[in-house]
């Protein structure tokens, strides 16, 4: 399942009426994916106890040419978003207590989503040596119990794949060209503000969780427990008194949801 | 062809032609090639206290063409500072767009980075308190990092006709050309940049794109309605930080090139966002009275 298929065509060819397939990218030993999308998406579907299966692929793709993607009753539904609108419509499932607090949690699910990973991956990626991308593939790799037997080996699969430069023109092309120090800058805003507005609640929007709260679990979670030896300005971030009330709501919303599977289990849920 | 005096009038017509757009795409286009320079300060003289903004000039009804030069015109009268427009078409900032601005002998780029820079100079008082300043924090992301897209894209069909409004000073017989040329470009850009961070749907799925980014723009538009309620502005009875940004997307997709309607006008101008649009005007009428337009 590591190679991808022609598109249009199910992946899953005998698939078992209602059950979701997730096809997504695989995670590490301490993370069960290492995007934060599928994890979102998988948080979600145990957060509604939702019947799925996981699918691990590399080079797969849905209709948006991202993943995740999922297929469901033969129909391929791309883009993290997208899917949990539509599964919440299939299911009729009671997201939110009232149309206000599902429009701030709207608000802060597109923060997270698409200015909070920015910065996070950029801090990751650009600013850090390329020996840690090279780090992170082989953690990967080891993970999923595929060999790959060198350093030079992995700067040959840093070029094919091209991980480096996409991630980031998707960033610079988004945010713009700033520097490191401003980037750190604008994720400790984003933290700090996400933490004030969870405040003494038990989750984001208060006593129930919400899918925004699997949002913050895919964001923060992979960023943070993907590889713990990879400390990146996020860990700083976390670790310190500052953002005490957030890291233990982060540990909650993992414990809670995915218990010890957080942890990578093989393929096959 | 009907004869040699017409051959060599419309060849100089055509050199023209050339010449005045070589002449803002060419320093443009140089400053691209030529590489990292370390940026020079533009003002040579500058008065204590007043912030420089550099832009992209605006039209008859709005004060830029970017929703990001808008923001920051707004917030920068909002909160009573003063300010100087400069209005250019080949500059940029240090990350490589626009605005940016000049304060003190010192160039600051980034409108996020921009606001808070100036928050924290002119020690101001952005919301009222915290729990306010958290929201409209991630309102505002929401706005520039997710409707903003979905709006590039929706719009990129008639951005020939927004590139046109834009062009000062270019001789009006150029002006198809241009829309053809530099809107091909500037869809190009705006595609893209809406691409990378939505993701890229293969050409006979394109319609479904469409509809879905149609569906997540309205969606995002109805919460930002069910946000402002009631209330005046956004977060109260006072604009804040916030509004600013929403009369930016707003501005420059809604006000500023009326002629060029797409998705963002049926919605606005549907009963079901008449809220949302009234709360536009009022946030227009309050922060810039009557100068919500290009002024050199």
């Amino acid at each position: 399942m590591i190679l991808g298929k022609k598109e249009g065509k199910l992946y899953e060819e005998n698939y078992e009426n209602d059950v979701v397939y997730l096809f997504q990218f695989p995670g590490t030993k301490t993370s069960p994916s290492i995007s934060p999308f599928s994890v979102k998406v998988e948080a979600f579907y145990r957060l509604h106890n939702i019947k799925y299966k996981k699918r691990n692929t590399i080079l797969g793709r849905g209709t948006n040419g991202r993943l995740p993607f999922v297929e469901l009753n033969g129909e391929i539904i791309s883009d993290s978003q997208i899917i949990i609108r539509r599964l919440t419509e299939k299911m009729q499932l009671q997201a939110y207590q009232d149309a206000q607090s599902a429009a701030v949690g709207h608000t802060i699910d597109r923060m997270l989503d698409n200015h909070t990973f920015k910065t996070v991956h950029l801090c990751l990626i650009i600013h850090s040596k390329l020996d840690k991308l090279g780090a992170l593939i082989e953690r990967i790799a080891l993970s999923n119990r595929v060999v790959i037997p060198s350093a030079s080996a992995n700067k040959e699969i840093h070029s094919r794949v091209d991980f480096h430069s996409r991630l980031e023109s998707r960033v610079t092309t988004s945010i713009g060209s700033i520097t490191e120090e401003q980037y750190k800058e604008l994720l400790r805003n984003d933290v700090l503000q996400l933490q004030t507005i969870l405040g003494k609640n038990k989750f984001l929007l208060g006593e129930e969780p919400t899918s925004f709260d699997c949002t913050a679990l895919g964001q923060l979670g992979v960023a943070y427990y993907t590889t713990p030896s990879l400390r990146t300005s996020l860990h700083d971030l976390l670790d310190s008194d500052e953002c005490t009330d957030l890291k233990k709501y982060v540990e909650r919303r993992k414990e809670s949801i995915y218990g010890i599977e957080f942890f990578y289990a093989h393929a096959k849920a | 062809m009907l004869g040699c005096d017409c051959c060599c009038i419309s060849s100089f017509v055509y050199l023209v032609g050339v010449l005045t757009i070589a002449s803002k795409v060419v320093p443009f286009l140089l400053k691209k090639f030529n590489g990292e320079k370390p940026l020079e300060l533009q003002e040579k003289i500058f008065k204590k206290d007043v912030v420089y903004l550099y832009q992209f000039g605006g039209t008859p009804t709005a004060s830029s063409l970017s929703p990001f030069c808008i923001k920051i015109e707004a917030f920068l009268r909002l909160h009573k500072l003063k300010f100087e427009r400069r209005n250019t078409f080949s500059d940029r900032g240090q990350n490589g767009q626009l605005p940016f601005i000049e304060l003190n002998g010192e160039i600051h780029s980034d409108s996020q980075i921009i606001i808070r820079r100036l928050t924290q100079t002119f020690k101001l008082q952005a919301y009222p308190d915290e729990q306010t300043a958290a929201i409209g924090h991630a309102v505002d992301r929401l706005i520039d990092n997710h409707t903003f897209n979905l709006l590039m894209m929706s719009k990129h069909r008639v951005v020939g006709e927004v590139v046109v409004a834009g062009a000062d000073g270019v001789p009006s017989f150029l002006l198809p050309l241009l829309a053809a040329v530099a809107g091909r470009y500037m869809a190009g850009v705006m595609t893209n940049r809406a691409q990378v961070s939505i993701g890229k749907f293969k050409e006979n799925e394109y319609n479904e794109l469409l509809r879905h980014m149609e569906m997540n723009c309205r969606n995002d538009l109805l919460q930002l309605q069910t946000i402002l309620g009631k209330k005046k502005f956004l977060l109260g009875d006072e604009p804040t930080a916030v509004d600013c940004t929403v009369l930016g997307q707003f501005g420059s997709n809604y006000f500023a090139v009326p002629s060029a309607r797409f998705y963002l006008h049926d919605l606005l101008d549907s009963s079901e966002f008449a809220p949302l649009k009234e709360y536009d005007d009022r946030v227009k009428t309050q922060i810039f009275g009557d100068e919500f337009c290009h002024r050199k």
